[in-house]
């Protein structure tokens, strides 16, 4: 009751400025993105003036479908195999002691440092044809010719989801680190076992950050451009190559802005339940 | 070679002269006539535009101090967003011969001002009416001295003589070829492509191709790395790199053309320089140089001689290697643009 | 220190004795092999800067420095160096202010279209780096932005709204409102709340959103290929160097970057232990 009415006071005052606070950012965003971007889409029903032919011409061909579906099922794929291992990895950090704490978070934060570019060529020192493990199969007999590890989708996957950790990992720490002891503390004084504090407790307390962490994963890899290019040898187009194309090669920009269109709403529709599912919990 | 050059521009500045006196109310107005100071350049970037910019660059600003602004790198995307925005700040840009139908389609370049060019003498392929022949550049075969050396395509395609993993380009308009000469069709039966012929034939070799390179060094990084044996390649990347092992060959080579363009809606000055440092670029004893250099050759039908006599290998338009290869059919590419490019991507993606 | 995995408990004696995770073996297990994951490019990088070879070979055959003294006798090198520093700290000072006020805005305000604006912030996350490059490109050719710093700032820092928004969302909602509520009426102003009270609770999302939004300026390539002109930030060289052929500079560049960022986070994590942040509660 209190808090409700606390709550109300604060909103009623907080609801005005609500907008306050927002607005210097909206300013910004709508004159450098929102316009140029709605600039770029208004191409996609271009030609004549208005139409849909181009959502049209998206849907109707093969290829695109695909290489949608294929940029869907990499982002999937990435962000399953990102969800398993981080969660683990956030989960251990935080049961660290702060020095030992301290030097795994630099861990997962230093490649970040190390450029996007170097990180997939070390990448292809590593598992190429003349990489280190394709030379030490071969030395040792195991394989006669180098094995394709990269120059495919594994390749792409384990270069998305080299990059991707850490987004996921840094704010799930975070929330795991915010997670208040004391309630860990009652449930284990009330007698509840391990198994039950964690699952019933602990996890869904980080669920809000770790559905906003996974999400982000996603849209990033939707998104992703150059370790697909660099890794996938030319065999996993996923949508940015596909979009690089169109505009820049074939051009073809009404049909680069369809797609983009239709990538935008299905993100925005990721976002919203994103958001519900946050609210829901949080 | 000099002299002659400063001499027909003096006969050049004088006739104008004489022209604008006897001929004012038949010539434009003197001050339309001038030359802007400067005018921008769209270059691809890397070791072709930094011997472009200390051969021809940089000797016609020091002689006519008219500057010449970069912007590196330069796409396709970016010249159409540049005409698209109408503030259009190059003069010149850099295309391929399939990308000139394009271009040309979609409204985005102007005509070459041949008159105020005037070049010396130059192959008549190189004065396209929308663009100036630059340089011959060649897709060639390349290998790894250590591996079995191809004669031809259907070497290349034969993966059980000449074992190894492949390299060849994305861009179908540099593979499909290739495809169909392994399948058998000689040089001058390639047009119009047969489609499906070449995918029967490129399904023989799919899964030997570990990389379908994006960029020109690619395919040379690939083959120094030993990542695979066999690439298709442009020459001017494979060609330095023979102290290294590297090996090609023109034969069954793809010559094609490496155009300037003038985009569309250039400040009219701003081109008039641009056409006139043009010119420098039909000079046989410069083109010698740049092709040293790049191993890329120039329009000059005199060039030929003044190549190093030792290496004339590695040149794309000697008289022996330019015999060996086929000029595209860059209209038949532009038609076909849409359709080829749907084919490729499906057929790469059908496992 | 050893690790001390779960959570402290007293028992009924009032001791303090640890719980384990439940499965706590596969959990360590599963998270070291991520960690290494995580860092091998760097253990291969590291020492190939080093390298003596003229290309990208592990291990290296010999030692050298070349790569280095490439660097630093290239003024154009350190010319995008000084681009990218600046330019990346300028971008996420921006978008860590405007984008933490705005999520303290979305989360503890009401107003309509708040679900949309919230999108709004989120979505240059979403549309493909190409497209929104020649999106750029069009518009600042316009406005004659082209080969500008401000215009490739503000770029920068849109692309790290998104990660500012969304964690600093998180954190504030997790953030209990009463505690402000409870400042506010025994009478601290809202800059005191800011700083006694917001700040010091919303640190350690606000480290991971600034590390993001200034690494994703950092590493930014395509959106700078359109709309820097002819300036170079490090990545943008780099990727127009790798046209040519894989120059090993790009491993000494990375190896440095790696020096600079552990070196700071030794001093951010001295500041943050004396903040009290890492310490268990």
């Amino acid at each position: 009751m209190v808090a409700a009415a606390a709550a109300g006071v604060g909103a009623g005052g907080r609801a005005r400025s609500g907008v306050l606070f927002v607005l210097p950012l909206l300013l910004v965003v709508t004159v450098c993105f929102n316009a140029p971007i709605a600039l770029m889409l208004a191409w996609s029903a271009h030609d004549p003036p208005f139409t849909l032919k181009h959502y049209r011409e998206l849907f109707e061909t093969t290829i695109y479908l695909r290489v949608m579906w294929a940029t869907v099922r990499i982002s999937l794929a990435t962000t399953l195999i990102c969800g398993v291992i981080g969660y683990p990895l956030a989960l251990w950090i935080r049961g660290l002691s702060p020095n030992a704490r301290l030097i795994a978070l630099a861990l997962v934060v230093l490649p970040f440092w190390i450029s996007i570019l170097v990180r997939t060529y070390a990448w292809i020192v590593m598992l190429g044809n003349a990489g280190i493990v394709n030379r030490t199969l071969i030395s040792l007999g195991l394989v006669g010719s180098p094995l394709s590890i990269i120059y495919n989708e594994l390749g792409v996957l384990i270069g998305t989801v080299n990059v991707l950790l850490p987004f996921l990992v840094l704010p799930l720490f975070a929330a795991m680190v915010r997670v208040d002891e004391r309630l860990l503390q009652a449930a284990a004084s009330l007698g509840a076992p391990e198994r039950t504090i964690f699952w019933r407790v602990f996890f869904p307390l980080t669920l809000p950050a770790f559905g906003a962490g996974l999400i982000l994963v996603f849209i990033l890899t939707l998104g992703f451009y150059i370790t697909p290019a660099i890794l996938g040898g030319g065999r996993v187009p996923m949508i940015s190559n596909m979009l690089d194309l169109l505009i820049n090669q074939l051009p073809n920009w009404e049909l680069a802005a369809a797609i983009s269109t239709v990538l935008l709403a299905a993100v925005l529709v990721a976002n919203a339940f994103s958001a519900r599912l946050r609210n829901r919990l949080g | 070679m000099t002299t002659i050059k400063l001499s027909r521009r003096t006969l050049v500045r004088v006739a104008a002269g004489g022209a604008a006196a006897f001929g004012a109310p038949f010539v434009i107005p003197a001050r339309a006539q001038e030359m802007a100071k400067k005018f921008g350049f769209g270059q691809p970037g890397g070791a072709s535009t930094e011997a472009s910019v200390d051969i021809f660059m940089k000797p016609f600003t020091q002689r006519t101090g008219i500057e010449i602004v970069l912007d590196v790198p330069s796409s396709f995307g970016k010249l159409r967003a540049m005409v698209q925005s109408g503030n259009v700040t190059s003069s010149l840009w850099d295309l391929g011969s399939q990308q000139i139908e394009q271009a040309v389609a979609l409204d985005m370049i102007e005509p070459i001002d041949w008159d105020q060019v005037n070049p010396g003498p130059m192959y008549p392929e190189m004065k396209h009416q929308y663009g100036f022949g630059q340089t011959y550049f060649s897709t060639v075969m390349a290998w790894r001295q250590n591996v079995k050396a191809p004669q031809n395509w259907r070497d290349f395609w034969n993966v059980k003589d000449f074992p190894g993993k492949r390299s060849l380009s994305n861009f179908p308009a540099y593979t499909i070829p290739a495809a169909l000469m392994a399948d058998g069709v000689t040089a001058d039966k390639l047009y119009p492509i047969d489609l499906d012929r070449a995918f029967k034939s490129l399904d023989k070799i799919k899964k030997d191709v570990s990389v379908w390179w994006t960029t020109g060094a690619q395919p040379a990084q690939l083959l120094i790395d030993n990542e695979v044996q066999y690439v298709n390649a442009w020459n001017g990347r494979v060609g330095p790199l023979e102290e290294q092992g590297i090996r090609h060959t023109f034969n069954e080579g793809f010559l094609d053309i490496a155009f300037y363009v003038s985009p569309k809606g250039s400040p009219r000055a701003e081109k008039r320089a641009a056409m006139v440092f043009l010119r420098d670029w039909t000079d046989a004893a410069k083109q010698a140089e740049y092709a040293k250099r790049t191993y890329y050759t120039g329009s000059s039908p005199n060039l030929a001689p003044l190549l190093p006599q030792d290496k004339l290998h590695v040149f794309p338009t000697t008289p022996d290697n330019k015999a060996k290869q086929s000029l595209p059919n860059g209209k038949w590419w532009y038609d076909n643009a849409a359709l080829v490019e749907k084919r490729w991507q499906e057929w790469k993606l059908s496992g | 220190m050893a690790v001390r995995p779960g959570i402290a408990v007293a028992d009924a004696g009032g001791a303090t004795m640890r719980l384990a995770w439940p499965n706590q073996l596969t959990v360590t297990f599963v998270a070291v092999s991520a960690l290494v994951f995580l860092t091998l490019p760097i253990v291969i990088v590291v020492p190939m800067s080093f390298s003596s070879a003229g290309t990208l070979i592990f291990p290296p055959p010999g030692f050298s420095l070349r790569w280095y003294q490439s660097f630093f006798a290239d003024p154009r090198w350190l010319q995008a160096a000084l681009n990218s520093v600046l330019i990346a700290s300028a971008a996420s000072l921006i978008a860590m202010l405007l984008g933490t006020i705005a999520a303290y805005g979305l989360v503890r305000g009401t107003f309509p279209g708040k679900r949309l604006i919230e999108a709004n912030f989120i979505a240059p996350l979403v549309v493909p780096p190409v497209g929104k490059a020649v999106a750029l490109y069009i518009a600042y050719a316009k406005l004659g932005l082209i080969g500008s710093f401000v215009g490739l700032i503000l770029a920068h820092a849109i692309l790290g709204v998104p990660y500012v928004v969304l964690l600093m969302s998180v954190a504030i909602r997790s953030f209990d409102q009463r505690i402000e509520q409870v400042a506010a009426s025994l009478g601290a102003t809202f800059p005191t709340i800011l700083r006694r009270v917001l700040l010091p609770n919303l640190a350690p999302s606000a480290f991971a959103a600034w590390i993001m939004a200034f690494i994703v300026s950092f590493d930014e390539i395509i959106i700078t290929f359109f709309v820097f002109g002819r300036r170079e930030t490090i990545p943008k060289r780099m990727f127009t160097s790798l046209e040519q052929k894989v120059d090993p500079t790009i491993t000494a560049i990375a190896t440095m970057l790696v020096v600079v960022s552990v070196v700071t986070l030794i001093a951010v994590a001295l500041l943050l232990r004396r903040g009290g942040v890492l310490r268990r509660r």
